[in-house]
């Protein structure tokens, strides 16, 4: 699914019929109109409120702030998932041992309502900016992980054995061979991680309810019943995953494609 | 992980498990108040079991899940089959399904809250909208997927809308089905339990939700229990069968698209 995903992202950039896309947001946009219409601003906010409300986010310094250190987490849980899943998921690729012994663990991980999590980490470690940054790592890890397993099963088998026949040393032979093709195949899993990383760590702000940040604007905006402040959260929190996902993919497209094509 | 187990038993699978209980034994022993002693879990449980709370509260969520998933799985499908069918569809969905699928189930249960009010209906619809992306991409994949061939031999013999659906579209499409399905359905639990956590009355999340204010953190981690053997049941009859089945033409992981907060 995730593979699909990516493919079906790249073909329709390539490909995309825009005049289609135009009017399937314009009439997005129409029927959202008609249901704030029908419901009122206090269930539903207009598209123009929610526009506005967006507008006001970035002029007022505490939503500034607020987004920016929820930014800052995601970026750091970001970081320490793909370390983590790449450092677990190499060892875990090369030794089938040790995925047999990560396995109940991630497991877990995988089978857990993220709610539950989040919650065990107020039991166990409290609330704050560390915990928060911790569940959402922990939650993420078995995507990349996984990834990462698989990817390395899969690294050419005809360049690992010139490697072993040159007698390139094991360090090398990590560096030079399994980290970069291992990061090739784990881009896609990487792509889906930012997403999944900025709804885990919005969910736990929400959930343990640490001060500063998205989540705890969202709480006041929900106390407030401010829905269009809500909704325009929302739309934000859309843009920025697919300006994180924009980002990783341009990156992809200059580096790792052009590595490829080197080769 | 991919599903190349087997069925044989794997000793390090047993020191993995043996390895999580006796580090979280450790830790509750060590630290008095941080974990409680699985001892204290498994009573937990047994009370929750003894005064049939277990049941009925487990049975609340299981009922809104189902109904959720239903929902959501038919719209799915439907939408995903039309939008396979015809592009406009598919361009005319894809903010919808973008947007869904990029914010986080918290907010829209603050919205849902708003709407529906406190209860059951507002976990059903939770559960609806959130399974209903994952069965949709699914069967456009499919749709992406069937023969063009065989739809011109269709076309050239010209067999009847019936036949057409009844023996190329729905073969075709029941491998995607059944992924979306299983996908959906691991989904569909962790989505109640969310949305039952912050707006609702009974149901295993606000069962959760109260241990955090009786700060009975033993009766949590008995639920949390519960629910991995919910997961664990599902897993077993639904997503490695269908894992499995798949395999024979093309590779699946299991887990990467049930990831979800």
């Amino acid at each position: 699914m995730q593979v699909w995903c990516m493919n079906n992202w790249l073909k329709a950039k390539k490909a995309m019929p825009l005049v289609w896309m135009i009017t399937g947001t314009v009439a997005f946009t129409l029927a959202w109109q008609m249901m704030a219409r029908v419901y009122g601003p206090l269930l539903v906010a207009t598209p123009a409120e929610t526009l506005e409300s967006a507008v006001r986010l970035f002029t007022s310094p505490p939503a500034v702030a607020a987004f920016s250190r929820t930014l800052g987490r995601v970026l750091l849980a970001l970081g320490l998932q793909i370390m983590a899943g790449l450092a677990f998921g190499l060892l875990a690729g090369f030794y089938p041992w040790v995925e047999d012994l990560f396995k109940p663990a991630v497991s877990i991980l995988v089978a857990v309502p993220p709610v539950a999590l989040a919650l065990f980490v107020i039991f166990v470690f409290g609330g704050g900016e560390r915990q928060v940054v911790a569940a959402a790592v922990a939650l993420g890890f078995p995507l990349l992980y996984g990834g990462a397993v698989t990817a390395v099963r899969s690294v050419d088998r005809g360049l690992l054995e010139m490697l072993r026949v040159f007698r390139v040393p094991k360090a090398t032979q990590l560096l030079a061979a399994y980290v970069p093709a291992t990061l090739y195949s784990l881009l896609p899993s990487i792509l889906l991680a930012a997403g999944l990383t900025v709804r885990l760590l919005i969910m736990a702000e929400v959930i343990v309810g640490v001060d500063r940040g998205i989540g705890q604007a969202l709480s006041q905006a929900r106390v407030h019943m401010a829905t269009a402040e809500i909704f325009a959260w929302m739309l934000v929190m859309a843009a920025t995953v697919l300006l994180i996902e924009g980002v990783m993919l341009y990156l992809v497209k200059s580096h790792v494609l052009a590595w490829q094509a080197r080769r | 992980m991919n599903a190349s187990t087997g069925s044989r038993i794997k000793p390090f699978y047993i020191l993995g498990v043996a390895c999580i209980l006796i580090a979280w034994e450790l830790v509750a022993v060590r630290m008095t108040g941080a974990l409680p002693r699985l001892r204290a879990v498994g009573e937990s449980l047994l009370l929750l079991a003894e005064t049939s709370e277990l049941g009925q509260q487990l049975a609340i969520s299981l009922h809104r899940s189902l109904t959720g998933l239903t929902i959501g799985a038919a719209l799915g499908f439907f939408t995903g089959a039309a939008a396979g069918f015809c592009k406009p569809v598919y361009y005319l969905l894809k903010p919808l399904i973008g947007i869904l699928l990029s914010s986080p189930a918290v907010v829209v249960v603050m919205l849902a809250m708003v709407w529906f009010g406190v209860g059951s209906s507002m976990a059903i619809f939770i559960t609806a909208l959130f399974t209903m992306p994952i069965m949709y991409v699914s069967v456009v994949e499919g749709m992406e997927l069937i023969d063009a061939d065989l739809l011109e031999m269709a076309a050239v013999y010209r067999l009847s809308r019936w036949t057409l659906w009844w023996s190329i579209y729905l073969p075709a499409l029941a491998t995607a089905i059944l992924t979306g399905f299983a996908f959906a359905a691991g989904t569909a639990f962790r989505k109640t339990v969310m949305a039952e956590l912050l707006g609702s009355n009974d149901g295993i999340g606000f069962a959760m939700a109260m241990t955090r204010f009786n700060l009975d953190a033993a009766r949590l981690f008995a639920w949390v229990a519960v629910c991995l053997v919910v997961a664990g049941v599902l897993e077993f009859v639904l997503v490695s069968p269908v894992a499995r089945y798949l395999q024979r033409w093309r590779t699946v992981s299991s887990d990467a698209g049930v990831v979800h907060e």
